[in-house]
């Protein structure tokens, strides 16, 4: 199965009417053929094939940064001064 | 006379200074001739001395100017060339004068914008770069240098957005004016792009390298807020842009700074790059790493079959994973009725339909072929059996999914947990036993490697129930190895077989196919040994006759291959001795007495011993083969006679007809000898 979120990049929570402005856009935008945009979207529509490609093609890493530890910001966390480390 | 003379002489001068182009004495002696006598052609020559002596002067006035501006007396030298230039006009003058003029005025800036600098007058210098800029002709180096100027003024007086709408205007180029940027868009709250922006700047620096260590925490919280997408090299050029000591600090901040690279990179379909970050693998998986690592795997396996092994165990673990498809599917934003299992199945198509793929292109060795059988094999089952665990465990697994990261133990342990310690079925077994210490060698031996499987078998101590399975396996491997390749060493690993035989009827069926079936045609009769001790073993008739009906088919063979009759006829015994009823083994016994009349018949014959030959067809019963071989043999004879005298013809014709006629009085033969003997008796 093609990538399908190559072609039209939408995100998780893309409807089905989301889809369709992604395929006006790429159609317009002519960075593929209409053949493959066409192809890909029949993947989008179609639970089965999307829920596949969900998995494949998208990479899942909030749920590995959720597994790291969260560093610590202090309170007086501030911009370093203004300093000219290349003088001027 | 003396004024005549005085004429002469002075126009005679002004004329000769006057051809020389010495103007002004030329002027000075046609005065003095137009003086005594006035003419109109002195006065001429007199406006053009006057128009020659300007030139003159102009041309000095230049020189002057040149030899001040060589000085470095430039508004001196302005001074001339503009004094030349009003006198008597030439092409390069004003060009001349503009240059100068500018480069006064440059100097007075650069004068003005030290003094400024000395006094860090940051008003001053902003608005004397901005008279610069707005100044006529600038070369483009020298615009981008009151640019870059410019920026830095606008940061030093705090006024970042304005330095920033400048910098969009006219990009900066220069380290300096760079960081002064960065800082600009780090005082505006865009950390990361303050970040980007000074992670370009050249590395080493160690007050840059403090400033940007400064600043990673600032950014790392503007990400988590906007959930921004970084940069793909973001974190390599985090590793340049910092020092050991504060990467050692600022660790938990670089790990998420890595991760929402490899997101980037991703999605920019750079699966190499991504294994670069996060390969090898660790050796512990959790269950997001393994939704992570899976797809990863499957990709870089796409274009590198070593890839190949480690993407079946962890695709295979990832789809039967209920958790991993159950995220997947909560996170979909049409909610359907999608099944899990149909899922997965559309999941597992897209490994087979990369496994064929690289069939298809003649790069995927049948061991892994085989080695994916058994992974998918031994996960349906485990998944199938619906077994407690805990939620923190990747469940079910493949075996060397298991093998890898260390859960193998663990695994049989819930099975045992499960179904106890005793009393387990093949179906346990055939399962477990890859998660045991044994496990490898079975999967190797499953893929067609079996001496290597042999090699690696572990010793089986008494109580290790899945170590004695697996040798059993290993050796029931070895024999079919042994038997499909025309081997007839298998005898001896189908004997370490024998429990598995003995317990589980579905080897002595795989046995009894293997023998009888059709696909092979010599190589099943060296499972003859084998399935003859077998058979004594085993309380199953089936498999008795299976053997009986082998070993005459053997005996049946090599009666016509090579004639060794004590070979086939202890095969015949054997089959009989298993299987006294059988039809076969009956019939077998008469094709061997068949066979051992032919031969005694053929000695006979060849030997001319008619009596001899009668004897052993009245021996067989009168079979008719034999009384067949009889009769053809003695044609011959009859043929052959014609080359004898008729006296010798005579005696052995009359000697064949006395034994033609104990075998058959009937046959046709009996005739023709007898006319044969009439006609020579005449």
């Amino acid at each position: 199965m093609e990538n399908p979120f190559l072609v039209l990049p939408i995100s998780i929570l893309a409807s089905p009417s989301d889809i369709l402005r992604e395929v006006t856009l790429a159609m317009r935008a002519g960075r593929y053929d209409a053949k493959r945009v066409a192809g890909v979207q029949r993947i989008l529509f179609n639970p089965l094939t999307r829920a596949t490609a969900e998995f494949r093609y998208r990479l899942d890493t909030l749920s590995l940064i959720a597994e790291l530890p969260s560093p610590e910001i202090s309170e007086e966390a501030s911009i370093p001064p203004l300093l000219d480390p290349f003088g001027t | 006379m003396p004024e005549q003379s005085d004429y002469e002489s002075a126009l005679s001068k002004g004329e000769r200074f006057f051809e020389r182009g010495n103007f002004p004495l030329a002027k000075r002696e046609l005065e003095v001739a137009h003086r005594l006598r006035p003419s109109d052609e002195i006065a001429e020559k007199l406006r053009q001395c006057e128009a020659g002596i300007v030139v003159q002067d102009a041309k000095e006035a230049a020189k002057r100017g040149r030899k001040l501006e060589k000085k470095g007396k430039l508004a001196e030298a302005l001074k001339q060339f503009e004094q030349a230039q009003a006198a008597a006009p030439e092409d390069w003058l004003p060009q001349k004068i503009d240059q100068l003029r500018q480069r006064i005025g440059h100097d007075a800036i650069v004068a003005t914008i030290a003094h400024a600098e000395r006094l860090s007058d940051w008003d001053a210098l902003l608005t004397t770069y901005e008279e610069t800029l707005a100044g006529p002709r600038l070369s483009d180096t020298e615009r981008q240098v009151f640019c870059e100027k410019k920026l830095l003024a606008l940061v030093r007086l705090e006024r970042y957005d304005e330095a920033r709408a400048w910098a969009q205007a006219h990009p900066p180029i220069g380290a300096s004016a760079c960081y002064h940027l960065g800082y600009a868009r780090a005082a505006c709250g865009a950390y990361l792009d303050a970040l980007n922006q000074w992670l370009d700047l050249p590395p080493g620096n160690p007050v840059l390298q403090q400033q940007i260590a400064a600043l990673i925490p600032l950014a790392y919280h503007e990400m988590n807020e906007l959930a921004a997408s970084v940069p793909a090299d973001l974190y390599d050029r985090l590793l340049l842009g910092t020092d050991s000591k504060d990467k050692m600090a600022l660790a938990s901040f670089l790990a998420h700074f890595k991760l929402r690279s490899i997101d980037t990179l991703w999605r920019q379909e750079k699966y190499q790059e991504v294994a670069r970050y996060m390969l090898p693998l660790p050796l512990r998986l959790s269950l997001s790493e393994l939704g992570f690592y899976a797809p990863l795997l499957l990709q870089l396996a796409e274009e590198d079959t070593d890839q190949l092994q480690t993407a079946i165990s962890l695709w295979l673990t990832a789809i039967y994973n209920t958790p991993l498809l159950e995220r997947i599917l909560a996170r979909r934003a049409v909610s359907t009725l999608l099944r899990l299992d149909v899922l997965r199945g559309a999941l597992q198509q897209e490994l087979e339909h990369l496994l064929d793929r690289h069939d298809r292109e003649g790069r995927l060795d049948k061991r892994l072929q085989r080695h994916y059988q058994v992974e998918k094999r031994v996960i349906e089952a485990l998944a199938a059996w619906d077994l407690p665990h805990e939620t923190d465990l990747v469940w079910p697994c493949t075996p060397a999914f298991a093998a890898r990261f260390g859960l193998s133990k663990t695994v049989l342990e819930r099975i045992e947990a499960w179904r106890g310690r005793d009393a387990w079925d093949e179906s346990v077994l055939s399962v477990a036993v890859y998660f045991s210490t044994s496990g490898h060698s079975l999967l190797l031996a499953e893929a067609g490697a079996v001496d290597e499987a042999l090699a690696e078998l572990p010793r089986v101590v008494d109580n290790d129930r899945l170590g004695r399975y697996c040798r059993q396996r290993v050796a029931w491997l070895c024999g079919i190895d042994r038997t499909l390749a025309g081997n007839a060493k298998g005898k001896s690993y189908f004997m370490e077989a024998l429990p598995l035989l003995v317990d589980f009827p579905h080897y002595r069926k795989e046995l009894i196919d293997i023998a009888l079936g059709e696909s092979l045609y010599k190589e099943r009769f060296t499972l003859a040994d084998a399935m003859e001790w077998l058979a004594r073993q085993l309380n199953d008739a089936e498999f008795r006759e299976a053997t009986a009906t082998l070993l005459c088919q053997k005996a049946n063979f090599l009666i016509y291959e090579d004639g060794s009759k004590e070979i086939y006829k202890r095969l015949t015994d054997q089959a009989a001795s298993l299987c006294p009823n059988s039809y076969l083994v009956k019939d077998t016994y008469i094709q061997i007495s068949r066979a051992q009349h032919q031969d005694q018949l053929y000695k006979a014959l060849n030997k001319g011993k008619l009596n001899t030959a009668v004897a052993v067809i009245e021996r067989s019963g009168r079979d008719d083969e034999l009384i067949e071989i009889f009769f053809s043999a003695l044609n011959y004879c009859i043929l052959g006679l014609e080359s004898l005298n008729t006296k010798s013809q005579l005696l052995s014709l009359r000697d064949f007809l006395f034994y033609t006629r104990q075998v058959d009085p009937n046959h046709p033969i009996n005739s023709t000898i007898t006319s044969t003997i009439a006609r020579l008796e005449k």
